[in-house]
């Protein structure tokens, strides 16, 4: 099957003469993928994503997005994907919540009445109903996040790639955040790409990683993967999540464990231990 | 300030509908020569700078009554049109809040946006000839004095020149009589004090301005040529901090984009 | 800054004033503020400043805030008024009353009046650029003005700042404007980045105020018929 996102080593002159590149590996997303880039500031994760978006033509290389190039076909591949940039207050467009939300089936041709049943349905999907007639700029960082997501998701995208989704959410809304967005790539397919700073949700919303480092993607696989690569990571300024960390430490000690996916997995399987080192051992 | 803003009821009707008039096809005429392009990527800009100008106008300065509008920065930046676009929405916006009438919005908006305007010209025709902070400074001072001489023409001229000497006694009050007759206006009368003497019952034009006394003007003078060194000394600050940090922005521009207008 | 407090006025009011129909309170707004263009007579406009004023009490917002605004129009009516004071008292209180009654109109209508209902009623007759324009000008002011505020905190906690060193002021400003202008436009090319990809040409698609009219709105429109009438008709007794 063909990926539906495909970059091999582009390379981006900006007007001020400023050159980028990403080289390495090549960065490809299948359909229904959960992806997360992971890098440090300036490795090319924007660069990345205004290739994918159509916002920059590269000068050499190849980007694809469902089997076009985006630069070129900008206004049919804009109508595939979804963007949450990383400061909301800049993407929200509309003076009232419903407003914004309709922003965009408005503008690919939906009629006043289609794009209402667009809007009420995301509204009700993302539980934003209570707050549909509201002015943005007086609701809260993590409901703003939502109205953007909304806005991102209501044309029901092929692919919705998300900046930061993360930055400046207390805990309880990082976890509603990532439950919404697996729902939506559970339940409406829309393939996920994400950059992140914050590790320890990379293994809950993420089946593939890319790790990009000074302009080069330099590993990628799934978190299990990519997190015992301890060095590597500390080459991208990045640091394996806490449960990873823990759980190749013990591995490495020789206890029997796998490295888990999320808390539940790793309470399980450190019960489990602890219950035979009991029996082995009574106090 | 760089200038006054008119309240309501100081000028005569045919003035502020004109101005208005003249404001709104000036917009349409900018507006129309906007490409489809083009709009995605000014009209975002052109709404952070009208509200740059807002924000701009609520910084203080210390002791002295003046703020800045920046206009002719804008203008410098935006190019002519754009620049008088975000002084469109400033001045409709400030009009909201009290300062300057909604009914001389219009003349408002000729008068500042002169300044983007011209503002933005001169600059463009200045600043290959000699230094760039030399040519905002020239640019602004020059362009705050036309847009002064525009308002003073504009509100002197409702009282006619001849009138603005001072008069005295009974013989002003005759010329008040008669000018206020050839403006069409009639005398202003309180019906509340139907027995009050020739000098109180003399007509007081008071949606047109009949004498500008020079007393009041010495004051103001001063004001206003501080009010114009302080902008042209903060433009220019403003233009060498962004020689050092984005000369493209300013070096010889036509405006942010390739087709500025 | 005025505009936070007057939007967080307009949206959270509770009285007949916010209830009202948009339509009906602009509608009240601009015959109001023909008749003070109009008259001439500083008794009336000074019952209609009255009335006002007692519109803005009834309206429940914060009559601090609004008399502060107040003063703008009061000041820089003076210096027209205080060229009219040698010829007549009453012309140049009628330049003040005037420029005041008419701002003190106005702020009464944005104070009960969402600025979005206000700019839907403007799309009417402007070009939709130019309301789009507004809107944009509208949602910037909030984040620009987070950012200016901290920037002027930052100048004054390092001694940036002070009442009577006017040069000294001018450059430490001119420097935070310049970054502040640079984040403007940062921030506008970002903002075209994600209004292209959501395909902005030209038209923010505005939700039409579709309430129906109520007895208030009836009583603020015949008031404001009647007070246009008193104000231009030569009553006499």
């Amino acid at each position: 099957m063909e990926p539906l996102i495909r970059v091999k080593c582009i390379r981006h002159i900006y007007p001020d003469k400023t050159e980028v590149s990403l080289c390495g590996l090549d960065f490809v997303v299948n359909r229904g993928d959960r992806v997360a880039i992971l890098g440090p500031n300036g490795a090319g994760k924007t660069t990345l994503l205004s290739h994918i978006l159509g916002l920059l033509k590269p000068v050499e290389g190849i980007v694809e997005v469902m089997g076009m190039q985006p630069a070129a076909n900008f206004d049919t591949i804009r109508r595939h994907i979804g963007v949450v940039f990383q400061n909301v207050d800049e993407q929200i467009i509309g003076p009232r919540v419903y407003d914004d939300i309709a922003f965009t089936p408005r503008n690919n041709g939906c009629s006043k009445a289609e794009a209402d049943r667009l809007v009420r349905e995301i509204a009700s999907d993302l539980e934003i109903e209570d707050i549909l007639m509201k002015i943005p700029h007086y609701l809260s960082g993590g409901q703003r996040k939502k109205v953007a997501l909304a806005g991102a998701v209501v044309a029901a995208p092929d692919i919705l790639i998300l900046d930061e989704p993360f930055d400046g959410l207390d805990p309880k809304a990082k976890q509603e955040m990532i439950q919404l967005l697996n729902r939506l790539n559970r339940e409406k397919g829309i393939t996920l790409v994400v950059t992140t700073h914050d590790i320890n949700v990379v293994p809950q919303i993420a089946d593939v990683i890319y790790v990009l480092c000074g302009g080069h993607i330099i590993t990628r696989g799934t978190p299990a993967d990519v997190f015992v690569q301890a060095d590597l990571l500390r080459q991208a300024n990045l640091e394996p999540p806490i449960l990873t960390e823990l759980f190749s430490r013990l591995k490495m000690r020789g206890f029997p464990i796998e490295m888990p996916d999320d808390i539940k997995q790793a309470e399980a399987q450190l019960t489990d231990l602890l219950s035979r080192c009991l029996k082995q051992n009574p106090a | 300030m760089s200038h006054i803003h008119l309240p309501d009821g100081v000028l005569p009707f045919y003035w502020w509908a004109a101005g208005m008039a003249a404001s709104f096809i000036i917009t349409l005429v900018v507006l129309k020569r906007l490409k489809p392009e083009d709009v995605r990527r000014r009209i975002p800009f052109v709404g952070i700078l009208a509200a740059f100008m807002l924000i701009t106008m609520s910084v203080p300065l210390g002791i002295i009554p003046v703020h800045l509008s920046l206009a002719v920065l804008c203008g410098i930046l935006a190019g002519p049109g754009l620049g008088f676009l975000a002084v469109v929405v400033v001045n409709v916006m400030l009009a909201f809040f009290g300062h300057g009438g909604i009914t001389v919005v219009g003349i408002n908006t000729l008068i500042l946006g002169s300044e983007a305007v011209i503002g933005s010209y001169l600059y463009r025709i200045l600043c290959g000839r000699i230094r760039n902070t030399a040519a905002a400074v020239l640019s602004v001072a020059a362009s705050l004095l036309v847009s002064t001489a525009l308002m003073v023409v504009i509100v002197g001229s409702t009282a006619g020149i001849a009138e603005a000497l001072p008069h005295s006694g009974g013989h002003s009050e005759e010329a008040h009589m008669e000018t206020g007759t050839e403006t069409g206006e009639a005398p202003v009368t309180d019906e509340s004090e139907p027995n009050v003497g020739d000098e109180a019952k003399a007509h007081i034009g008071v949606d047109s301005l009949r004498y500008l006394l020079f007393s009041g003007w010495g004051a103001l003078f001063a004001i206003y040529i501080a009010g114009i060194a302080v902008e042209a000394a903060a433009t220019a600050l403003v233009v060498n901090f962004f020689l050092k940090v984005r000369p493209d922005l300013v070096m010889g521009s036509k405006g942010l984009t390739s087709s500025g207008n | 800054m005025h505009l936070a407090e007057l939007d967080h006025m307009a949206g959270n009011g509770e009285s007949f004033l916010h209830r009202a129909n948009p339509l009906s309170k602009i509608f009240m707004t601009a015959l109001i503020i023909a008749g003070i263009v109009i008259s001439r007579d500083t008794a009336r406009l000074s019952a209609l400043l009255a009335i006002i004023m007692a519109m803005l009490l009834l309206s429940g917002n914060s009559m601090k805030e609004l008399l502060h605004l107040a003063v703008y129009p009061v000041f820089f009516s003076s210096i027209f008024a205080a060229i009219q004071l040698q010829q007549s008292i009453q012309a140049a209180l009628a330049i003040i009353i005037k420029a005041t009654g008419a701002s003190m109109a106005l702020l009464l209508l944005i104070s009960t009046t969402s600025y979005v209902d206000i700019f839907s009623f403007l799309s009417l007759f402007l070009p939709s650029i130019l309301v789009d324009i507004f809107l944009f000008t509208y949602r910037s002011l909030f984040i620009l003005f987070d950012k200016f505020e901290n920037l002027m905190k930052s100048i004054k906690l390092k001694g940036g700042f002070h009442p009577l060193r006017l040069l000294f002021n001018i450059k430490n400003t001119a420097g935070m404007l310049g970054v502040l202008l640079i984040h403007c436009i940062d921030m506008s090319e970002r903002m075209y980045r994600v209004y292209s990809l959501r395909g902005y040409n030209g038209r923010i698609p505005l939700v039409k105020n579709s309430r129906s009219l109520k007895p208030v709105d009836f009583m603020l429109t015949v008031g404001a018929i009647i007070i246009l009438t008193g104000m231009v008709i030569p009553w006499s007794l």
